[in-house]
């Protein structure tokens, strides 16, 4: 499943594959198949929350630390988790 | 916030000889394993319980005279739904009414680990949280007011340290006090805005067909609108739903309300934990001390990263198996010319104790057995075929400790996930996720706890697929042989040292080979598992926990896999000491020749000849070294009369390339019997364990084929 939701064009949406190590992120909207959508909003990155990019180095996966906990995601996942730096 | 105070079926006076049952459960990395022996005292039970497929762990208590059994349920992060830990979890929730639920929380992440906790409130009535992990939040003098969260969520809450035990008298109390209560606490409501009166709509049709539950009505019609087709199908036939209702009702949401139902239902959640967190948690210190984000920072750098982790592995493996056998340091003092510490250590080692023990026991069985004048058969048969049976499973038995001891250091101290993290990309490319170098590396050693240690690995289908390949990784006991085999092959060492890394490199393409054959082939996954997990912060093991996590899986090991290897060793005896003439008397090796295990090598040998192994006794070794692989030598040595490995090996007559022939085979063919047992205890069907050696020995065989053809058009 698609998320339906309104992406708004703004021009600092980016996936989160490409937010640099040290940034700030807002999680704009999660896109991918049903099940794996799931699972990321299980792990805590749901739109709206804001998460803190601890390294993003062109091959690996991305470290965040989001609501208290670090995450490795993929980055394959990564490229579907569109987020706006802040 | 809203609490719905109904009063459930569950008043009840407590009575002396009732069994109360609790179960534990909560997200990953909460430390609940610690928790889980802290209650029980580290005693574990397994049993099946209803609608769940696999066994559970349970533990017992008595506390104030109350007598518990305390559930081990899986760490899940959504209680529902994903890989196989969140199902297990799912069936026991539906199938089962445990008295009390205590969920553990890790109270240095509460936003996200209160996340199980609210939803099992939403879902169950009696549910008690734990806050675990007390000591790390005072280190870092951080304070959570837990009487106005107890006020907010109506229950009670338990601050505890499974590390330092504090906290842990206190929850038993609480436990308690719950179960003999008669107050009872209801479920948790959160009010989800404009889904309500859907969720009313489809609460209103469950209670209708299913009146009297253990769960929330209200929790069900949030599940089957958060929920994925398999849930929704799960959900309606358990509480006899009409299929057609419940899609009309998602369908009517999704035109009105124009969202995403889960995310909106996963948000609202989430929200309303940070409300109820909010201005609640006080924090004055640094979040993660600056050495764990150096440490994170090695883990996680690609290159540096992968190797700073195998160096960690190859370390830690290389204690162990120098405590188990002296293996390798007892090899390269050899080779240093320091034959004495290179004895004493051999002789020290786990493994020689054992033998040596067994040794004795045997000889004294066999004297106090012909003192009563049993026949020399017998004797033979309960000295080698029972006695060393039985030798063989306890041999392995300090070995498979040791690497559970290892694993579980690594689970807990948060060193896997970083190691896990560090191979993933390599390794998804064959369909395996990081966690399976774990395996891979103690496969190196040996493979019977290779296999054992897959039961670390998350999801169902990778963890068979690493069982099944894993014994394709040459262990320990081989490279004796492939050693003795290069040195009667060549003098020369770099000759030798190139023959052996020829032979792992060859194991280690097939084994990736399998690894992506069975993960595309058999599960039909595209590509290996796309990584999303946890760091958990660094910890300091429990001790405990290891102890208990190792002797656990140890005795799985030897009841599960012992038996069956005790039996396979008394049928062995039978072939390599019987014939049709009878019995073989061990005294006389010379009469080996005929034996059932020899008719079959000779009947073996036209088979076997266009390979290059064109000797029977070659073939009734490697017959031996089914039992064991170290076992090919000393039959080797028994039938040729040569104490010398290597002169053994250059007696039965074959040329070089011949012998070096007989090492892939032997370093492929089929992994030993204690190996294959275990993948049958773990994998659980005989049928893929057979499937698997069916293909070992052809591949084997046909390896060794080509090898040979390219070897005659060589020089």
């Amino acid at each position: 499943m698609v998320t339906e939701m309104y992406v708004p064009a703004r021009p600092n949406v980016i996936p989160l594959s490409q937010a640099p190590t040290g940034s700030k992120v807002r999680v704009i909207n999660v896109v991918g198949g049903k099940y794996r959508v799931q699972k990321i909003f299980d792990m805590g990155l749901t739109p709206g929350v804001e998460a803190f990019v601890r390294q993003n180095i062109y091959y690996g996966p991305v470290i965040v630390d989001v609501r208290g906990v670090t995450i490795a995601v993929g980055r394959g996942i990564a490229e579907g988790i569109l987020v706006e730096i802040i | 916030m809203n609490l719905n105070s109904k009063v459930s079926d569950y008043n009840e006076i407590p009575k002396r000889d009732k069994v109360y049952t609790i179960a534990l459960t909560g997200n990953p990395n909460v430390g609940k394993s610690a928790l889980f022996n802290s209650l029980t005292g580290g005693e574990v039970f397994v049993a099946n319980w209803p609608g769940v497929t696999v066994e559970l762990k349970y533990g017992k208590l008595i506390h104030h005279g109350i007598n518990i059994q305390v559930v081990d349920l899986p760490g899940s992060y959504s209680l529902v739904m994903g890989d196989e830990a969140e199902k297990t979890v799912r069936d026991y929730l539906l199938n089962n009414k445990p008295d009390l639920y205590v969920i553990i929380t890790d109270i240095t992440a509460l936003e996200r680990t209160l996340y199980p906790a609210i939803k099992l409130m939403e879902a169950y009535p009696h549910v008690i949280i734990v806050m675990n992990m007390a000591d790390i939040a005072r280190r870092r003098a951080l304070h959570v007011d837990k009487d106005a969260l107890e006020n907010e969520l109506n229950t009670f809450i338990i601050e505890t340290s499974a590390l330092t035990g504090e906290g842990i008298g206190v929850l038993l109390d609480r436990i308690v006090e719950y179960l003999i209560s008669k107050r009872r606490r209801g479920f948790l409501k959160i009010d989800y805005g404009p889904l309500e009166p859907y969720i009313h709509k489809l609460e209103q049709h469950i209670k209708e067909r299913s009146p009297d539950l253990h769960l929330s009505h209200r929790w069900i019609a949030l599940e089957l609108l958060e929920g994925d087709e398999e849930l929704k199908a799960i959900l309606i036939e358990k509480f006899h739903l009409d299929k057609a209702f419940v899609s009309s009702v998602i369908e009517e949401v999704k035109e009105h309300l124009r969202i995403d139902i889960p995310l909106y239902i996963i948000q609202t959640r989430y929200n309303f934990i940070t409300n109820i967190l909010k201005g609640r948690i006080i924090e004055t210190k640094l979040i993660r001390p600056t050495w764990m984000i150096k440490l994170d920072n090695i883990f996680l750098k690609p290159i540096v990263g992968p190797i700073f982790s195998l160096i960690i592995l190859f370390l830690s493996f290389l204690c162990i198996f120098i405590i188990n056998t002296g293996f390798p340091l007892n090899v390269i003092f050899h080779n240093l010319g320091l034959h004495e510490p290179a004895n004493l250590i051999e002789s020290y080692s786990l493994v020689e104790l054992v033998s040596l023990l067994f040794g004795q026991l045997s000889t004294y069985t066999s004297n106090l057995l012909s003192a009563l004048g049993i026949p020399d058969p017998y004797i033979s048969f309960i000295t080698d075929g029972v006695l060393g049976g039985i030798g063989a499973v306890l041999s392995f038995l300090p070995l498979v400790f040791l690497v559970f001891v290892l694993s579980a250091f690594l689970q807990d101290t948060g060193l896997y996930t970083r190691i896990a993290v560090s191979f993933h990309n390599f390794l998804k490319r064959y369909g395996l996720s990081g966690k399976s170098i774990y395996p891979i590396v103690v496969g190196f050693g040996c493979n019977v706890p290779a296999v054992l240690s897959t039961r670390a690995l998350d999801d169902d289908r990778e963890r068979i697929t690493v069982a099944l390949a894993v014994p394709f990784i040459p262990c320990q006991a081989r490279l004796v042989v492939m050693l003795a085999i290069a040195a009667a092959i060549s003098r020369d060492p770099i000759a030798q040292a190139a023959i052996i890394t020829s032979l792992y490199i060859v194991s280690i393409i097939i084994y990736l080979i399998t690894s992506k054959i069975l993960t595309k082939g058999l599960f039909k996954m595209k590509s290996g598992p796309e990584l999303l997990l946890e760091l958990p912060p660094y910890h300091i093991p429990h001790i405990r926990v290891l102890w208990w996590y190792s002797k656990f899986n140890t005795m799985a090991f030897l009841k599960k896999a012992g038996t069956i290897i005790l039996l396979l060793s008394m049928l062995i005896w039978i072939l390599l000491h019987t014939g049709p003439h009878g019995y073989i008397p061990v005294e006389e090796p010379k009469l080996i020749s005929d034996s059932f295990a020899a008719i079959l090598g000779k009947f073996l040998l036209p088979l076997m000849a266009p390979i290059g192994i064109a000797d029977w006794r070659a073939i009734l070794s490697l017959e031996i070294g089914f039992i064991a692989k170290e076992a090919i030598i000393s039959t080797l040595v028994t039938i040729t009369g040569f104490d010398d490995p290597v002169k053994a090996f250059n007696a039965i007559g074959l040329s070089s390339a011949q012998l070096y022939l007989l090492a892939i085979f032997m370093t492929i063919y089929t992994p030993c019997l204690a190996t294959i047992v275990s993948m049958k205890s773990e994998v659980g069907k005989w049928k893929l364990v057979l499937i698997i050696i069916g293909y070992q020995l052809l591949l084997a065989y046909l390896i060794t084929l080509i090898v040979s053809i390219i070897l005659m058009f060589l020089p």
